[in-house]
């Protein structure tokens, strides 16, 4: 029992994590239409840019969290209003080239800058965790799993009760509708790439103080994004938080019962299953967007 | 045609003069290479090696260098390998290339110094190696040496070590698990391991493999404990065993650990795990608290002042570097010669017993006719307050192991 226990909390603590990728992913897709190829590189840019930052102050990942936040942000903001937004009318093959271009180009970029070893940070508490009722419960995995739960209820609260993310929600719901509403889409489009670029790079310092850095360690983190985002459904936020955490479960218990090097096996295995049997997605929900 | 053999005749009288000349000259300097990973993700070993080289050449130097060449000192000529097998190859060809030298040390990863070897047998440079590939020597190289323990003996004496355990202290330990890498290296080590415990009479109870530089080893933990296992060989870098035994310990689960080596016994293990690695065995190449070493004054005037400097017991690498040079050393004095032809000859007939060119254990060193140092054995240790403390062979040490492991 305490075994499969185990493997639950590790498959929802990290489902956090993946959530807050997968819902980035999912909310620009909502809103403009858009599927970012480059959502994974975005979470190691955000690794790196926290680990530097942490490395040359000499302080805990996480002090960085907010500013590394904000800067996404911008940087999505700019990136999706001098570059993206010249492909949103061109058709998905536009956009996915450009999306895809700019994964590599990052991925070759921290290639050159940092090199391709694997780094960690140094945290006090890297191997701390709680033993309660035979359940491991590693503390910076825990620490992680907070951070995506604050993160979505404060996606959920702008989403929902602000005027501006009430608006963000008509235009995923009708673009031209909510235009002759008198809400700017360009601006709607900087707001959702913004937010969802920002996501990433915020499971990017949360996996920092647990996980190793790498060039391509948004590939796995990207290809498990794209994988919640289709299991729960195109554009659904609920969905992609729900799909998160039943991935994560599913990964762990691959880890436990199966082999720890087939743990992805058990993932790809079971997306697959879904895009056989329920294409249109596990949950149609339609929440929050 | 006169004028051809006279300049024949002249050329041949500069050389006839020059060559006697040349041999009869004091040797001011014997070039020594030292081939190590300096740079990559294997630095740290590299380093080790490399201090330790340097420590050996300051001592000969400053003890009147060798003296069968009139004080001739010794001068160290590093090449970085990098981390990188075929960078490896390219340095060492520089080495040679650029430098006239009497013999190289160093390539202790067993890859680099398979790469290394055929540079330095073309080049005819004797080549004094640490790494513990057991096919090295029977791949026909005359100029190369190996002078520590084979891998074969390591699972060997992890094994035997267990049963002394069992013997001495009584553990109760039939059940054995085996956690490795998912790579060749920890794939092949895994199987050495089985074979050696089944064969010993131990039961494995789980053989589990996770991916290298994974992030959560509770999963695998879990397995582990589950299976009842009371004693561990895990088959791991630093960082993953790190991990692997941090989580044990928060998992409350303590089954004796016999580590295999390398990251196991390295001064870096206890920065990464501090109390955690309190209790753990490993099997190593050498050690720095063995009677051999405590023995010889000058091994133990070798260890002291590694201390002094390095603020760490010496490491298995550095003992083996610091030990390679004093072969080479030895050899030079027996050949009485800077050539590495003569030095090579000197080396393959060769028996140390004294000073800290015996320092590996037993204590003696002699050359087989493949190059293998026949007399060595690894040893056994345990991490003690700290430092690796030699705790197995009982005939290398008078060393108490810390029992029960908590």
């Amino acid at each position: 029992m305490s075994t499969f226990l185990q493997a639950m909390t590790n498959g929802v603590l990290i489902g956090g994590v993946y959530a807050l990728v997968a819902v980035g992913l999912t909310l620009i897709f909502g809103v403009m239409n858009t599927v970012n190829f480059a959502q994974g590189e975005f979470l190691m840019l955000g690794m790196f840019t926290t680990l530097m930052l942490a490395e040359t102050a000499r302080v805990d990942p996480y002090v960085f969290l907010v500013l590394v936040a904000v800067a996404f942000f911008v940087f999505g903001f700019l990136l999706e209003k001098y570059l993206i937004h010249r492909t949103i009318d061109r058709g998905h093959e536009t956009q996915i080239l450009l999306t895809l271009g700019l994964s590599v180009l990052f991925k070759s970029l921290a290639l050159v800058i940092w090199g391709p070893n694997f780094r960690s940070a140094v945290v006090s508490y890297r191997l701390k965790s709680l033993y309660v009722g035979g359940v491991l419960i590693s503390y910076p995995r825990l620490l992680s799993f907070g951070v995506a739960v604050v993160v979505m209820l404060a996606l959920w609260f702008f989403l929902n009760r602000t005027e501006l993310g009430r608006a963000m929600r008509a235009s995923a719901v009708n673009r031209k509708s909510a235009a002759l509403m008198g809400i700017n889409p360009d601006l709607m489009y900087g707001l959702a790439f913004g937010i969802g670029i920002m996501l990433a790079a915020v499971g990017g310092v949360s996996l920092v103080p647990f996980y190793y850095v790498f060039p391509d360690v948004g590939a796995f983190f990207g290809t498990i994004a794209f994988v919640v985002v289709v299991l729960g459904g195109l554009g659904d936020i609920l969905g992609a938080v729900v799909g998160a955490l039943l991935i994560g479960v599913v990964e762990a218990l691959t880890a436990q019962y199966v082999a720890l090097d087939l743990s992805h096996l058990g993932v790809f295995l079971a997306f697959i299953l879904v895009l056989l049997f329920r294409p249109q997605g596990l949950i149609r929900g339609k929440g929050w967007a | 045609m006169t004028k051809k053999l006279l300049s024949l005749v002249l050329v041949l009288t500069v050389v006839a003069l020059a060559v006697p000349l040349y041999a009869s000259a004091a040797v001011k300097t014997v070039n020594v290479g030292l081939l190590a990973t300096i740079s990559g993700d294997l630095s740290e070993v590299g380093n080790m090696g490399a201090n330790a080289a340097k420590l050996a050449v300051e001592h000969i130097n400053a003890a009147g260098g060798i003296k069968a060449l009139g004080g001739a000192k010794i001068n160290l000529i590093i090449g970085d390998t990098t981390s990188d097998y075929s960078q490896s190859v390219l340095v060492a060809q520089r080495l040679v290339n650029n430098n006239k030298l009497s013999g190289v040390l160093g390539a202790g990863v067993s890859g680099m110094a398979l790469a290394v070897a055929p540079v330095l047998e073309r080049a005819g440079v004797p080549f004094l190696t640490a790494a513990v590939a057991d096919n090295l020597t029977q791949l026909g190289y005359k100029y190369m040496f190996q002078f520590c323990p084979k891998g074969s003996q390591f699972g060997n004496m992890q094994a035997e070590f267990l049963k002394f355990l069992q013997d001495k202290y009584g553990l109760p330990a039939k059940k054995v698990a085996i956690v490795f890498e998912n790579t060749a290296y920890g794939q092949s080590t895994a199987k050495g391991i089985r074979q050696l415990a089944e064969k010993h009479g131990f039961e494995v109870v789980i053989e589990e493999s996770y991916p290298k530089n994974f992030t959560d080893a509770a999963p695998l933990v879990t397995k582990v404990k589950a299976a009842g296992a009371q004693v561990v060989f895990p088959v791991s870098y630093t960082n993953d065993a790190a991990l692997i035994l941090g989580t044990m310990k928060a998992m409350n689960y303590n089954p004796v650990i016999i580590g295999g080596g390398a990251g196991f016994i390295w001064p870096e293990f206890y920065k990464t795990l501090g109390k955690n690695a309190e209790g753990v065995f490993s099997v190593g190449s050498w050690s720095w608290d063995t009677k051999n070493v405590l023995g010889h004054p000058e091994s133990v005037a070798a260890v002291k002042a590694w201390e002094t400097k390095y603020k760490t017991f010496m490491p298995e690498m550095a003992g083996e570097m610091y030990t390679a040079m004093f072969i080479l050393k030895e050899a030079i004095e027996q050949a009485k010669s800077a050539d590495p032809k003569a030095i090579r000859d000197a080396l393959a007939k060769i028996k140390i017993t004294d000073g800290p060119g015996a320092m590996m254990q037993p204590g003696v060193v002699e050359f087989d006719q493949y190059g293998w140092n026949k007399h060595v054995h690894p040893t056994i240790i345990q991490w003690q307050n700290g430092v690796v403390r030699t705790v197995y062979p009982v005939e290398d040490t008078d060393n108490k192991v810390m029992w029960p492991v908590k």
